[in-house]
């Protein structure tokens, strides 16, 4: 089900008012229902997958309970029992990861396994499958992920209430694309009873409409000219290449963060606080800062479960080095099965650590220069991550770098009305978000004294959705 | 703790508030709708054109907008015989069963009825694309009784609540806003044409767009629409039903076959032929006009659209064959 659909317009206040109304007569009936809801809610899309994020679930709280069972043993000398809590754990990692994996990447690593054997002149006979991919995987995966580990690493007592389990990993709003809830924040929430906090609803009202707000009428409406400059980008000036280029930046951010909006907007309707996932990332003025602002959700994971491990920065110089590498590399990775998500995160990875080489951006430059520059290097990410293939982000950046960079930028037909439109859009939102960049959404207009400013804008945005928003399309995370 | 009675009835309120935008969002469209201009306006000028009886066309045009910008109607009233009032009643996205639609309420004075096909839209089964079917609700169209048994498929297609239509048709500020930049920034844009047009409604004053044309044919080339070629048997059905209903009211209905840009490489010649040649067989008893090989590169707008060059050379063949 989609957040931008008719559908969920009936769902949500149907299950908002049964949640309060008809399922809170105990903790343990309304976390019942929230799975029953999560699975509807995910069971839309496909019902064939419920299986697998329940088993997804299962095993990762068996696993919980299993590490529990052993450290309460008093049989086993220590050693024993650490090695047998970490077999445990690492079994669970390993099996998700494995059926990440499969669901994934299978194809993925037999055609490049194919493609390199074929440069040595060997020819290899396999088959590829025609593998789903689950919608939300990478996402509920880390999730059951982070409680596997922290409980193996005692930050976290195990659960034995396996409904509130079931609800944390399945937690609708936040299901399919993000943020990544930590056990600690979100698991904590389902184990004692909610309370509505009116003020907190509003709120969550108010940054869900700002999300569908980026979502429907921004990134949509990007999305078309985007297709088009990205699908025929050898018949477009440098500047037209380059237009595609900034549209798609602001598509993938109003995407992203709209459903992020959407979905702790809509938590907060039912008592549950999810983490701040993007913080006006394009106000960043380094590549350091933006990624404090961009998915932090899965940055902090991979800093958390991988880069920390691995030493961090508390290492020599050269295994610091490696340790960003590879955690942009597995980021890139996460994103998908395409030597362009690995090869934007392996740039993004080098400009950290250019930036950390040179000791930062400690220059007295104008904020806004440095706003620009970021924006800059991000965007020519941003060419790698939505090319479908290495060579055609190559070839894109070449021909956008031509003597044509110069012209007057132009699509075909009402594509060029539909990239104005989206652009006074786009400033529209940008000036929104920067009078609010210290509150946490960038309608939180909770400051704007004038109730007639406060509702005007919320009608403009109202109608806006309704007049200028684009049909319904996919969120781009889903594919992740 | 759940909400409280007075939170419950804000909530309640707001819902309710909600659902009372969309009604009223949703209720005021069809006005917008007919007021800001849109590409689908021509559906209102045949309407209009069709229910004045003050309008008396001898010939008229159906199609889309290859017809649109194909046939040239002017030269037809100067150069066929009698020099009759031709009328172009093509429109954007006009298939053979949007055509149809209209037939029954065509003026006595017709006498011709030139029905533009593309080949390729036989092999798919009959269907009308949203924003046409929005159009027609919008600008008032009611299928009559003796329509529904031409074009019965269409019948349940157009039969919708509505509040669908005027959902469907909330981008029109969107498209209106957008018409009139275009109109403001793209200079080979014939303004009103679409919209006041009646005889040849071409609304592109060059004869090629170099930024474009490549990149069309190369997407065009990407789908070979010839291959396996078969008539589906409702297209077989229609176009028989509607030469017969024309042989009633004593209207020559001629086809004619829109030509296809030799640059689109995507089917084989032979495979061309052989669902030219299908066409014919299957409709030998309906005049047709064979424009399918007509036209160079050098007569298309783009990809699809003949230009005005390609336009001459249809309506000159129309005048030269029409029996």
């Amino acid at each position: 089900m989609l957040f931008n659909s008719i559908e969920f317009l009936v769902f949500l206040p149907i299950v908002f008012l049964s949640y309060w109304f008809l399922f809170n007569r105990s903790v343990k009936l309304q976390n019942l229902f929230v799975v029953g809801v999560s699975y509807l809610f995910y069971g839309w899309w496909d019902g064939r997958f419920l299986l697998l994020i329940a088993f997804t679930s299962f095993f990762s709280w068996l696993s919980g309970i299993g590490i529990e069972k052993i450290r309460n043993t008093s049989e086993d000398n220590l050693k024993s029992m650490r090695l047998k809590c970490r077999w445990i754990a690492g079994g669970n990692i390993v099996l998700n990861l494995l059926i990440l994996g499969f669901f994934k990447y299978y194809n993925f690593f037999i055609e490049s396994f194919v493609s390199a054997f074929s440069l040595a002149g060997i020819t290899l006979h396999t088959s590829t499958l025609y593998v789903i991919l689950p919608v939300g995987i990478s996402f509920y995966t880390f999730q059951a992920l982070s409680y596997t580990i922290d409980v193996y690493r005692k930050r976290l007592e195990p659960t034995h209430d396996i409904v509130a389990f079931f609800a944390f990993v399945s937690f609708f709003p936040q299901l399919v694309a993000g943020p990544i809830e930590r056990a600690t924040n979100l698991l904590v929430q389902f184990y004692k009873p909610r309370t509505f906090i009116y003020d907190n609803a509003v709120d969550g009202v108010r940054q869900m409409l700002w999300g569908f707000f980026k979502k429907i009428v921004i990134a949509d409406n990007c999305a078309l000219v985007v297709n088009d400059v990205f699908g025929n980008y050898g018949h477009y000036s440098g500047s037209t290449l380059l237009m595609g280029a900034i549209l798609f930046a602001f598509q993938i951010y109003g995407d992203f963060s709209g459903y992020s909006d959407i979905a702790i907007g809509t938590a907060k309707l039912f008592g549950v606080n999810l983490k701040q996932n993007f913080r006006y990332p394009y106000f960043s003025l380094n590549i350091i800062d933006f990624w404090r602002r961009w998915h932090i959700s899965l940055n902090t994971w991979f800093v958390d479960y991988v880069y920390i491990p691995l030493g961090g920065n508390r290492v020599g110089r050269f295994k610091h080095i490696r340790n960003i590498l590879i955690i942009f590399l597995l980021s890139g990775l996460w994103h998908g099965a395409n030597w362009t998500f690995i090869g934007w995160g392996l740039y993004h990875g080098l400009l950290f650590i250019c930036l950390l080489l040179l000791k930062g951006n400690k220059q007295q430059t104008p904020r806004l220069l440095k706003m620009s520059v970021t924006f800059a290097f991000v965007t020519l990410g941003w060419i790698l991550f939505r090319s479908e293939t290495v060579s055609m982000a190559f070839a894109y950046i070449t021909d956008m770098f031509s003597s044509s960079l110069l012209k007057v930028p132009k699509v075909s037909g009402i594509n060029n009305v539909i990239a104005l439109i989206s652009l006074f859009f786009i400033a529209l939102m940008l000036c929104i978000e920067w009078k609010n960049r210290d509150k946490l959404f960038g309608l939180d207009l909770s400051a704007v004294r004038s109730i007639w400013i406060r509702y005007s804008l919320y009608m403009v945005i109202l109608v806006s959705i309704y007049f200028f928003g684009n049909n319904s399309s996919d969120f781009i995370y889903f594919q992740f | 703790m759940k909400p409280t009675r007075k939170q419950f009835n804000n909530i309640i309120c707001f819902i309710v508030f909600i659902l009372g935008l969309i009604y009223i969002l949703n209720f005021v469209t069809p006005y917008l709708y007919r007021w800001l201009p849109n590409d689908y306006i021509r559906t209102h000028l045949i309407i209009e054109t069709l229910a004045d009886t003050a309008q008396t066309p001898d010939v008229v045009i159906f199609g889309n907008s290859r017809g649109m910008s194909g046939i040239n109607g002017y030269m037809l009233e100067e150069k066929m015989k009698g020099n009759p009032t031709v009328y172009s009643l093509t429109s954007t996205g006009q298939q053979v069963s949007e055509s149809a639609l209209y037939y029954t309420s065509l003026p006595s004075s017709v006498k011709v009825v030139l029905q533009c096909v593309d080949i390729d839209q036989l092999s798919k089964p009959i269907d009308m694309d949203t924003p046409n079917r929005v159009a027609l609700h919008m600008y008032g169209y009611e299928m009559d009784a003796l329509t529904e048994k031409i074009v019965p498929s269409l019948s349940e297609k157009l039969d919708i609540s509505p509040f669908y239509y005027n959902y469907e048709a909330r981008n029109c500020l969107f498209t209106g806003l957008s018409i009139v930049l275009r109109n403001l920034l793209d200079d080979d844009v014939i303004q009103d044409a679409t919209a006041k047009e009646l005889r040849y409604p071409t609304s592109k004053t060059s004869d090629r767009n170099d930024i474009t044309y490549q990149r069309d044919v190369d997407e065009q080339n990407l789908n070979n629409k010839f291959v396996d070629y078969e008539i589906i048997p409702e297209w077989k059905q229609l176009l028989e039903d509607s030469y017969l209903y024309f042989q009633k009211r004593d209207i020559m209905y001629c086809l004619i076959i829109m030509p296809y840009n030799p640059d689109i490489k995507s089917s084989t010649f032979q495979e061309k032929q052989n669902a030219l040649e299908l066409v014919k067989e299957t409709f030998q008893n309906i005049p047709m006009i064979d424009c399918f090989s007509l036209l160079e590169a050098s007569d298309f707008y783009d990809a699809i659209h003949p230009n005005s060059k390609g336009a001459k050379k249809i309506t000159e063949r129309v005048i030269l064959q029409l029996p």
